[in-house]
């Protein structure tokens, strides 16, 4: 015996609610999502923090954490 | 990349503000506001001594002389475990510390492997090196919870970066060890 019209229109609700619920948490934090599209990756440093991050004899900065998240990004 | 200071960096990725904190501490009262990566970056406070010299644990120290920068976290953490007949000799400055140890005034020194890393970059004679570990506190990354497919995608960076051995390079390029096996 098939389900009754009312249960699978039910079913049918309940699982487009689901799909939106968990749409709106998606859009609501997915950062790689916003990073992803926009190409850049916002990272905090410190610029007095030799050898992971100061700035080398040009002013760029250099150092262990640098060169971890050069890496990261090309990886993103 | 983006310049911050300690007191500004967590409220600045809470805000959004910024994606990812790179050389963060792990704790718990951080875990609460925070996601942690897993550790990318050795940080440890270590007891630095030539080579020659066998010292192996804190009660090795008895009877020999460390030098330290006053009043910094590697000496309260040397004083919490040093026996009493150890001399310890405290400077105002890294570069007191440091160059007491390179011209052997005193046996040891205990110094953050961030500053320790620029001694060994001078490949002194005698070829200093870590004898122990006052303290182990690798750093991770920090994003914002509930960001569960950025933290996954960072995990996988990491891991690949670990295994391919491109952490073990820029560990020995800047920190001058390789990297350590816990990471």
């Amino acid at each position: 015996m098939s389900p009754s019209l009312s249960r699978r229109v039910l079913l049918a609700a309940s699982l487009a609610f689901a799909i939106q619920v968990s749409q709106a948490t998606f859009a609501q934090a997915d950062e790689l999502a916003d990073i992803t599209k926009a190409g850049v990756l916002k990272v905090g440093i410190f610029e007095d923090f030799p050898p992971f991050s100061s700035a080398g004899t040009d002013l760029v900065s250099q150092g262990y954490d640098i060169d971890v998240i050069n890496a990261l990004a090309k990886a993103l | 990349m983006i310049g911050i200071t300690g007191q500004n960096r967590i409220p600045s990725l809470t805000e959004h503000k910024l994606n990812l904190l790179v050389s963060v501490g792990v704790s718990d009262e951080r875990k609460k506001v925070v996601a942690f990566t897993a550790p990318y970056a050795p940080y440890s406070i270590d007891v630095m001594g030539p080579k020659s010299l066998t010292v192996k644990t804190a009660a090795d120290l008895s009877g020999k002389s460390v030098a330290v920068n006053r009043g910094t976290l590697e000496d309260t953490s040397l004083t919490e475990v040093a026996p009493k007949d150890t001399d310890i000799q405290r400077f105002n400055d890294y570069n007191g510390v440091i160059s007491a140890f390179l011209s052997g005034q005193v046996q040891l020194m205990v110094l953050g492997n961030d500053v320790g890393a620029s001694v060994l970059a001078k490949q002194p004679d005698i070829e200093p090196e870590s004898k122990f570990q006052l303290l182990n506190s690798p750093s991770a990354m920090a994003i914002n919870k509930g960001e569960d497919a950025l933290l996954a995608k960072l995990e996988e960076a990491l891991a690949t970066m670990k295994k391919d051995g491109t952490l073990d390079a820029i560990s020995k390029k800047w920190l001058f060890i390789p990297l350590p096996p816990e990471l």
